[in-house]
């Protein structure tokens, strides 16, 4: 419990190291003076707006997104007993990047900018449903190779959707899916930062409050119910709440691969695979992981912006070999 | 209506004052008092964009930001490149490379955006970027998007922009300088045998120009006949089978598209400047171009 302990502090001041760096560095040179004016409302308009409407929002969905994928891939990777779990796995992405296609290709996204994360959120939750409706309709009980063989199908069907409107469509429209996909924090503001926060919190806490009941699936349903654990119910609120997290942040940032995978193993690697301390610790994890990042994705290139998939994949895969070489010594 | 009027009227003399002196700094003189002139004779207009919103200018902008490359030519051309603030990765036009860039014009850097702290910002119309009419419009910077597809549209662009910056007449001329352009090159071929093209933006399988583009324009003006002109889309992917069976006399690419080796057993591959896929004010010599292929007879 002690390591526990000291991770947490390490990780919580690594999140706060993380969004300071990113309110501090951007594509324009502001001085530490001008950065601190702005976060008292002082000083020049401009730079207030980008210290506190531009980075410090984006800072602060880079913690709801990077956290919550980190706690869903976490979750997923227990209930399905499955390390290459993460947060897609059960076709979310596939039908989030479906909708988020349909209303592009049908011009739809004209309506307001809420319509795009809109639909997003919907086709995430549709994939959900029809995952889970083709998994009970072969097997009452959930069995989780049933659910992730659905998952696949599901998420195979919707990315032949998506090619096929890819077919049909404009170029443009093909361009902003494409953009859309490669997921982004840079649609940041306050109200997507509150919005994101009214899914991810709840749902997160509900996640760590089943801490324990997960240690337990995580050996073995049977061995669960034995254990006096209500396998099924479990199941079902924690499957509902981690994809509730990955479509929200998938409505707000695309998708974003490889925090929901290696995050969670990264933490297991350092504290072990006890839920009270893997579930929040990945939060904290993902949530610095995600920001850091970020940071690096606007400056790397600017004022031209990475992908950021791009910088977590370059990041993440040295960062798994260190812990993995220093966990087998 | 979206009601978007400059933000501060207050600011109008600093603006007049601003715009002044930096009109100084290109042609000075004479220069200066049609700028002035235009400014305090411009009465407040109303411009429909491309995304059908309305919006008002009291005065002319005095910091533009133009995302969209087609139109920065424009205001360069309409002599209105003083109010130009910044630029993106895709201008490179001599006059405006030494102004500071957002990135791309799709999703640009918003924090150089901001410092830039444009009065107007021209963006390009659709989904494409959904981020930053969202952010210009949450601080009150106006904006207005535009569509260059066709020629026409280019041309109504021109009047637009001649209207938002007091430029009328300018835009008049580069208007008529246009038409005349395209009508010399068009009385140069008319009569002529059509032959009939496929113009290739390149890709596996090949993309082509389809109707009610601006490629497709400059053809009929250059002579030409675009035998995609059933293509159900502005550009889009066809097959080879296609492109094989069409009856095509020229396949014409831009110079350093890599195409199908296949394209050149069946018709000649001829290559044109990279102007030719630019909807600018260059549309002129792209014709003239052309035609030049298409009917070399003609030049002699």
């Amino acid at each position: 419990m002690t390591r526990s302990r000291t991770t947490a502090a390490v990780l919580i001041l690594a999140v706060a190291a993380a969004v300071l760096l990113a309110v501090r560095f951007g594509s324009v040179a502001l001085s530490t003076g001008d950065v601190l004016d702005a976060l008292r409302g002082r000083g020049d308009p401009v730079t207030r707006d980008i210290v506190v409407g531009l980075r410090l929002p984006r800072a602060l969905l880079g913690v709801l997104v990077g956290g919550g994928l980190a706690l869903a891939g976490a979750t997923f990777q227990a209930l399905l007993r499955n390390p290459l779990a993460e947060p897609y796995i059960l076709g979310i992405s596939g039908g989030a990047a479906a909708a988020a296609v349909t209303v592009l290709a049908l011009g739809l996204v004209s309506a307001g900018s809420w319509v795009l994360p809109a639909a997003a959120f919907g086709g995430a939750l549709l994939a959900i449903f029809l995952v889970f409706r083709v998994a009970s309709a072969a097997d009452r009980s959930l069995d989780v190779r049933v659910l992730l063989l659905a998952g696949v199908v599901v998420g195979a069907f919707f990315s032949a959707t998506i090619a096929l409107w890819f077919a049909l469509s404009e170029a443009s429209t093909v361009r902003s899916a494409v953009l859309w996909m490669m997921g982004s924090l840079a649609g940041a503001d306050w109200r997507v930062v509150v919005t994101a926060a009214a899914y991810t919190l709840p749902a997160g806490f509900v996640l760590v409050a089943l801490a324990r009941p997960l240690d337990l699936l995580a050996i073995g349903e049977e061995t669960a119910t034995y254990l006096g654990a209500n396998v099924e119910q479990v199941k079902r609120i924690a499957f509902g709440m981690a994809s509730l997290i990955t479509a929200a942040g998938v409505a707000v940032a695309g998708v974003i691969g490889f925090v929901g995978l290696i995050i969670p193993h990264a933490v297991r690697l350092v504290v072990g695979s006890g839920h009270r301390a893997l579930l929040p610790l990945s939060f904290l994890a993902g949530s610095a992981f995600l920001v850091l990042a970020d940071v690096v994705a606007r400056l790397v290139i600017a004022p031209a912006e990475m992908p950021i998939g791009v910088v977590t994949a370059f990041a993440g895969v040295p960062l798994f070999l260190v812990l993995l070489r220093a966990s087998l010594r | 209506m979206h009601r978007i009027g400059l933000r501060h009227r207050t600011r109008a003399p600093i603006l007049l004052l601003a715009s002044a002196a930096l009109g100084a700094c290109g042609d000075a003189g004479a220069e200066r008092g049609v700028e002035r002139s235009a400014i305090i004779s411009a009465a407040p207009i109303v411009i429909t964009d491309a995304s059908g919103r309305a919006v008002r200018f009291d005065h002319p902008p005095a910091r533009v930001l133009s995302l969209v490359p087609t139109v920065t030519q424009i205001l360069v051309e309409l002599g209105t490149g003083y109010a130009l603030v910044g630029r993106t990765d895709y201008d490179t036009m001599a006059t405006v490379r030494a102004l500071p860039s957002v990135g791309g014009g799709l999703q640009p850097d918003l924090e150089r955006l901001l410092t830039l702290r444009p009065d107007l910002v021209i963006r390009f119309e659709g989904a494409q970027d959904p981020v930053t009419g969202v952010a210009l419009d949450e601080r009150s910077i106006p904006h207005l998007t535009v569509r260059p597809d066709r020629i026409a549209d280019v041309i109504a662009i021109v009047h637009q922009m001649g209207q938002i910056m007091g430029r009328s007449e300018a835009a008049d001329t580069l208007v008529a300088d246009l038409d005349r352009q395209l009508a010399d090159v068009r009385a140069l071929v008319a009569g002529a045998e059509r032959p009939r093209v496929a113009y290739v933006l390149g890709g596996t399988p090949p993309w082509v120009a389809g109707p009610g583009t601006f490629i497709a324009d400059l053809l009929d003006a250059a002579g030409g006949e675009n035998v995609f002109a059933d293509l159900d889309r502005l550009y889009g992917p066809v097959s080879l089978e296609e492109l094989v069976t069409r009856d095509v006399t020229f396949f014409v690419v831009a110079r350093g598209t890599v195409v199908n080796l296949r394209l050149g057993e069946q018709a000649p591959v001829v290559e044109v400047s990279q102007e030719v896929e630019s909807p600018g004010t260059g549309l002129g010599r792209a014709a003239l171009e052309l035609a030049h292929l298409l009917h070399p007879a003609a030049f002699r």
